[in-house]
């Protein structure tokens, strides 16, 4: 690295993010939001500040007011509050200086598990035991809530005994569907595929890859109250204690593969590619 | 880098913060889109899918912020691996074994003077896989050694002498004559 030679590739290497490398977090932000959704109904909302539809617009704005505060802010294209009209404070514009921080620092506080959220943080506390990791559960605001209303972790279980009983009769659970059934995000995924209007967001209109097998949905495993957020695909180095769900992808083996990739020739440089930053 | 606020920020992610995780995303996807070009133009795809799967394992991911770039690269590197497989499959090549990193030997005439991200990441692409993977390992996404050789499965010592040897093949590729650009302004003087 030292050859001074180097020094326009390095430079080139770590340039700035160009827009194009900022646009496409919609995918990932409608999984947060579904996997929020199931632990947690009630403090989904309260906790839902922005919603940035890849957008290039949202991508953009965000970048400006990112970069002029310095934090991760994203502009709020809400497709969830009726009327659009309800944008959070401190999200209408860059002026506010630390939306993010006061957001990330605010002590929380976790749903109310005697609320509507007692259906979702029970799922999600069976799931936990189900895989035996119900250690990882201190860090969890929710998890402690949920403790504190059942008076005791080893009360949990009866505590939640009326919240699970109907979801056991009701077949293999898709969390994502009990999820929209709440009315929180009623047509969310089309909505998403529709407005980032590009073949990305084609192939996974949904957000969802075809062809791995995570906990989305999980109709071959025992326990119909798994709840998707014991993470189904961890890497191999991850340092855990939650093992991988029965429907554990195939696709965790190392580098050398089987496959053959197609000699692509130049992609990266052709001349319709190249997007400038 | 995100920094000392990390941590919170992390946190923030994990219980669903939509703005604390944007700023994860907004930190880490254009180094990975630069890492994931070396498989090719399905670097958007593959990238997305990695996120997908960042968010689900997001719960179970513990440790500091380099530790987490770890943890992202890993996984997007295995995306990368299924997308090459399932390429491959596709295209029903006789081949059996490939590595993803898919090199490329006809890059245009390097103008290194001005040279935009993709054709630095084009030129990384001439390099052997290895190579190439550490070199945009070590400098795209920062990380340090210890942690490019867990992404990849090496040991340390391999990945310092892929490293230097990326390098000085990169530097090579950019001054194809063997002359330095450094050493060919001492020669005009």
């Amino acid at each position: 690295m030292r050859d001074p030679s180097l020094a326009p590739v390095i430079r080139a290497l770590t340039a700035e993010p160009s827009e194009r490398e900022l646009d496409g977090i919609g995918p990932a932000l409608a999984e947060l939001r579904a996997r929020v959704a199931q632990a947690s109904p009630g403090a989904r909302r309260r906790r839902m500040l922005a919603t940035a539809f890849g957008a290039k617009l949202g991508a953009t704005l965000g970048g400006v007011a990112a970069g002029l505060v310095g934090v991760g802010t994203v502009l709020l294209v809400s497709t969830h509050l009726p009327s659009g009209a309800q944008l959070p404070a401190g999200l209408d514009g860059p002026a506010q200086p630390h939306p993010a921080v006061v957001s990330a620092t605010a002590p929380p506080r976790g749903p109310d598990a005697n609320g509507p959220a007692k259906h979702g943080l029970c799922t999600a506390w069976t799931a936990r035991s189900t895989h035996g990791s119900q250690g990882k559960v201190d860090g969890s605001v929710a998890f402690a809530n949920l403790v504190e209303a059942a008076g005791g972790a080893d009360k949990v279980a009866a505590f939640c005994a009326d919240v699970l009983k109907p979801r056991a009769s009701g077949g293999p659970g898709n969390g994502n569907g009990a999820g929209k059934a709440n009315g929180n995000a009623k047509g969310k995924p089309n909505g998403t595929a529709a407005d980032k209007g590009k073949d990305k967001a084609e192939k996974q209109p949904d957000g969802t890859p075809t062809d791995e097998p995570t906990g989305t949905t999980t109709p071959t495993t025992p326990a119909p109250t798994t709840a998707p957020t014991t993470a189904p695909t961890t890497p191999a180095t991850t340092p855990t204690t939650t093992p991988t769900t029965p429907a554990t992808t195939p696709t965790t083996t190392p580098a050398t593969t089987t496959g053959t990739p197609v000699p692509r020739g130049s992609a990266t440089v052709e001349p319709g590619q190249t997007v400038g930053p | 880098m995100i920094g000392a606020e990390f941590e919170t920020v992390l946190a923030g992610a994990r219980n669903g913060d939509e703005v604390a995780f944007a700023r994860l995303w907004r930190d880490l996807n254009p180094p990975l889109l630069r890492y994931l070009s070396l498989g090719g133009d399905t670097a958007d795809e593959v990238a997305a899918e990695t996120w997908l799967t960042v968010v689900r394992g997001l719960d179970t991911f513990t440790g500091d912020e380099t530790a987490w770039r770890a943890w992202v690269f890993t996984t997007a590197r295995r995306r990368a691996v299924d997308a090459a497989r399932r390429r491959g499959r596709e295209a029903r090549f006789g081949r059996q074994h490939a590595e993803w990193v898919a090199t490329v030997r006809d890059c245009a005439d390097d103008v290194v003077d001005a040279l935009t991200t993709q054709e630095a990441v084009a030129l990384v692409r001439r390099l052997p896989p290895l190579q190439a993977e550490v070199v945009l390992l070590r400098v795209v996404a920062g990380l340090p050694v210890s942690e490019v050789a867990d992404v990849l499965g090496r040991t340390p010592g391999a990945v310092r002498v892929a490293a230097h040897r990326g390098l000085r093949a990169l530097a090579d590729l950019v001054a194809p004559a063997g002359v330095t650009l450094a050493e060919a302004a001492t020669l005009r003087e």
